[in-house]
């Protein structure tokens, strides 16, 4: 409970710093936008992204192996191979050898696995003076911070606040133009380059084939850094390791396109032995492998995966909230995403604790993964372990127990709806339950879906049959929604099969109650998988319900044979749709009267399935005119996150939201149009347009 | 040049000038001198510090620079220190031993770290490169390194060099030459 009030006071602080937050967002976008235009210009960027997850399973999957071929190929080109089975002996070991030299000055090129063991602490503290070099790295440096995001470390630091922190560490003024600073920079730099004794980098791939160490730097910092000092040291966590050259020439195309879409680094340095400088001999290169938590991570079925990271900081530049927030709140050494299983796997969970709850699970990250890591549910087994230690707040209770509220809130509406939307009851959810009173709260239907449902009339002679999954939302609030959707498949003389069912269980993942989820999961395809057995495929209207049947059904129940049989029959509705349009079983007639101007927005969990893409050629093909309106992240509604008061919720909720909504009402659209309908409460919020489900379109006649 | 030379030379070009390097094709010795001298004049540069060359190239361009008196530092590889050598030259000039076209990057391979400061230190940087030398796609290389590792089993380092160093550490605005060239010049050689 402790940690949860102080990152609310942090997110509190970090709202109202408008220009660091404008720096971060240009930061992430330019990331993100680089990354695409890079993808583009690959022939098959899903074979790419295949083939770096292939490399990296591989690899982990044969470490042990790869150490000591990695160790015997190095040692043979004379090389001192160190394996550091913690952070603290590696600390140890370039402490002592430094002392050994007697060496004075230390000069470092960018290294996150140095940060992560916290290597300049010992050193500095023990009188060696510790220079990063990184333009970045120093600047944070010199101001004694974290890095603020992966790629830009100081994004958050404007030239005049630069230009200050060079002035007071080297006693020279300077003007904020860059040209001064960077001038500056080179010159007073260049003599710790001369003159280092020891030369510390990290490094990006380890070639066990051949011994060589890969060194991938813009600024050409790190070439300048290894090649002058009598000593060089690297410091490598043992997943960088690959095989073969031809695996390490994807990883060093892997790293610039994912990070910043540059074809590649400016510099890439292969070290294989090290070379002689002049005459000067007695050079020395010691190579520390480290392991410091990866084999316990590589032992856990839940957290292998996170090894495959190649830390190009994609996952950074696409979550919504680090994209508001940045790297001083969202992470303790490692950042981001992919920082919370980092984070827990090397410096404990209460470290990980600290930031956790900032993920609102839109599955994004795994989406623009370069490794395709499943974060996500990485994240909801590191909620779950907080969970053990610390109670799970009333808020996120009541929201997970809200199908029980629904049943209730249905059986006794309107009366239920009119108390609901009173300001008493608004106040009161506020102060007892911490459910936001800006947020109005849909109103229940007075019968629900499944009710409706039994008394429709089934359509004689079907051709087919289908099961229908139909979640929270379309059952409890718009059953009309699902009954226009039932009613379209009955034109195509689909008989539609209503299995037993609960909701996905979704928010149960986003808040990490992996028992409940799972216990979910069981009783709905304990009741739905003998229709998948019967030949039926499983047609759902909510993104996030077929996210949860596709994606997480599986991962939660081992890959059982229900899961992964109901997985391969998930569709979404409009796929369905589309495909029955184009074989002239259903017929729908365009509609070129309609003259509204439509922008569509794309659910985080369909970016995992068809992205819209089905539902959009549709509407298009009926005349509907409609266009994509995208930021590329989430509009911050995240399920039931942004009902949440306060800024661990709605505050967070809405400054994620705020640049897709201006997006919304510059383009002029008429009205906008998803599928999620959690989306839809937050986009009619937040930009005051009217928002409806395609279906509303399309099924009126 | 054959056409499939031409064509790689020109993809290469096309993608090392995006990264802000500059690619020129010089058809004899005669010409790549004057390519040198040229930049040596507009950037105005003072003192060049040479890696081996083609024997034949080194010549004409140790003369050239003589006659027209730019300076040239002898590095003195049996003199530490030597990168206080080196530092003092802002022209840098070495051979590229390939190129990779798809991405825009000439390679490096040296077993002696004062030939990689030549590259690093200096203001500006030329490269020469065969025109032959010039590989299509990244995934060409490997064979290539493989053979460069296993005929220095002691010690090499291979670079990957994609024009000059930059920096967008400051407010997200491309710098170059922050710690390395500024300047980054390939001329590639008709053989």
């Amino acid at each position: 409970m402790k940690f949860v009030v102080t990152l609310k006071d942090k997110i509190t602080k970090s709202l109202g710093e408008i220009s660091q937050r404008h720096a971060l967002l240009a930061a992430v976008k330019r990331g993100r936008e680089g990354r695409a235009d890079a993808l583009r210009q690959l022939a098959d960027s899903e074979a790419f992204r295949r083939e770096v997850k292939a490399i990296k399973e591989k690899c982990i999957a044969t470490l042990d192996e790869l150490i000591s071929k990695f160790t015997e190929h190095a040692s043979a080109r004379g090389a001192k191979v160190y394996f550091a089975r913690t952070g603290e002996q590696a600390c140890q070991y370039i402490l002592k050898l430094a002392k050994e030299k007697n060496a004075k000055l230390i000069a470092k090129s960018k290294s996150l696995t140095t940060e992560e063991i916290e290597l300049n602490h010992p050193l500095e503290r023990a009188g060696f003076q510790v220079i990063e070099t990184d333009l970045g790295e120093r600047i944070i440096q010199m101001a004694g911070e974290l890095p603020y995001h992966l790629v830009f470390p100081a994004v958050h630091k404007t030239a005049a606040q630069v230009a200050e922190l060079f002035s007071r560490a080297t006693g020279k003024s300077v003007t904020s133009e860059l040209g001064d600073i960077m001038s500056l920079m080179r010159r007073t730099l260049r003599p710790i380059f001369l003159n280092a004794d020891i030369g510390i980098t990290g490094a990006n791939v380890a070639i066990a084939e051949t011994g060589a160490l890969l060194i991938e730097t813009n600024e050409g910092n790190g070439r300048l850094v290894c090649s002058i000092p009598p000593l060089h040291v690297v410091v490598v966590g043992v997943e960088k390791i690959v095989e073969t050259i031809e695996q390490a020439l994807m990883m060093i195309r892997a790293h610039p396109i994912s990070a910043t879409g540059q074809p590649l680094t400016t510099y890439v340095s292969f070290f294989a032995g090290r070379s002689p400088l002049g005459s000067s001999e007695g050079r020395e290169f010691h190579i520390v492998l480290l392991d410091n938590g990866r084999f316990q991570m590589r032992n856990d079925d839940w957290f292998r995966e996170a090894l495959h990271c190649i830390r190009c900081g994609a996952c950074m530049n696409i979550c919504p909230t680090y994209g508001v927030l940045g790297g001083h709140i969202f992470g303790h050494i490692y950042p981001g995403p992919i920082g919370i299983p980092w984070t827990a796997q090397v410096h404990g969970l209460l470290n990980a604790a600290k930031f956790t709850d900032l993920c609102i699970s839109c599955g994004l990250c795994k989406e623009i993964c370069p490794a395709e890591i499943d974060m996500p549910m990485m994240i909801a087994k590191v909620k779950n372990q907080i969970l053990e230690k610390q109670s799970q707040p009333l808020v996120n209770r009541v929201l997970m127990a809200s199908e029980i509220f629904a049943k209730l809130a249905c059986a006794t509406a309107p009366v239920s709806n009119w108390i609901l939307q009173s300001r008493g009851a608004k106040f009161l959810a506020q102060k007892i339950f911490g459910i936001d009173r800006r947020r109005s709260l849909p109103s229940f239907a007075r019968q629900t879906f499944k009710q409706q449902f039994a008394k429709r009339a089934a359509p004689r002679d079907p051709n087919l049959e289908v099961a229908f999954f139909v979640d929270y939302f379309a059952n409890y609030i718009h059953p009309e929604i699902a009954m226009l959707a039932t009613s379209l498949l009955a034109r195509a003389k689909i008989r539609v099969a209503l299995p037993k069912q609960k909701t996905s269980g979704y928010p149960y993942i986003s808040y990490g109650e992996l028992q409940k989820a799972k216990k979910i999961a069981l009783f709905n395809l304990q009741h739905i998988f003998p229709f998948i057995q019967a030949g039926n495929d499983l047609i759902m209207i909510e993104p996030t319900a077929a996210y949860a049947f596709k994606y997480v059904y599986p991962k939660l129940l081992d890959y059982s044979q229900p899961s992964v049989a109901a997985a391969q029959h998930t569709f979404e509705f409009f796929e369905y749709i589309k495909k029955l349009r184009e074989e002239g079983v259903l017929l729908l007639p365009p509609q070129i009267m309609e003259r509204r101007k439509f922008g569509y927005h794309i659910p985080c969990h369909q970016r995992a399935l068809s992205s819209g893409s089905p539902t959009l050629q549709l509407l298009k093909s009926l005349g509907f005119d409609v266009e994509v309106i995208e930021t590329g992240t989430c509009c911050g509604m995240a399920g039931t996150f942004g009902m949440k008061t306060g800024p661990l919720g709605y505050d967070l909720s809405n400054a994620v939201g705020e640049p897709l909504f201006e997006m919304f009402k510059d383009r002029g659209v008429d009205a906008i149009l998803t599928e999620s309908s959690v989306c839809k409460m937050q986009l009619q919020h937040g930009t005051g347009l009217q928002v409806l489900h395609p279906l509303e379109l399309i099924a009126r006649f | 040049m054959t056409s499939t030379q031409s064509e790689n030379f020109n993809r290469f070009k096309q993608h090392y000038e995006k990264l802000a390097g500059k690619v020129y094709f010089a058809a004899n010795s005669n010409e790549a001198v004057q390519c040198v001298t040229q930049i040596m004049s507009i950037s105005k540069l003072t003192k060049a510090v040479l890696a081996p060359l083609l024997p034949e190239l080194e010549a004409d361009l140790i003369n050239q620079l003589r006659d027209l008196n730019f300076p040239i530092l002898k590095v003195q590889l049996n003199r530490p220190p030597i990168q206080h050598q080196i530092n003092e030259a802002d022209l840098g000039i070495s051979a590229a031993e390939f190129a990779i076209a798809e991405t825009g990057a000439i390679v490096e391979v040296t077993t002696d770290d004062a030939l990689r400061l030549i590259s690093s230190l200096p203001r500006v940087h030329i490269a020469f490169l065969k025109a032959s030398q010039i590989l299509p796609r990244l995934k060409d290389a490997a064979s290539l390194l493989r053979d460069i590792f296993h005929s220095h089993p002691q010690n090499c380092t291979i670079t990957f060099i994609s024009g000059p160093s930059r920096t967008a550490d400051i407010e997200m605005k491309l710098f170059l030459g922050v710690h390395g060239p500024r300047e980054s010049h390939v001329i590639v050689l008709n053989r």
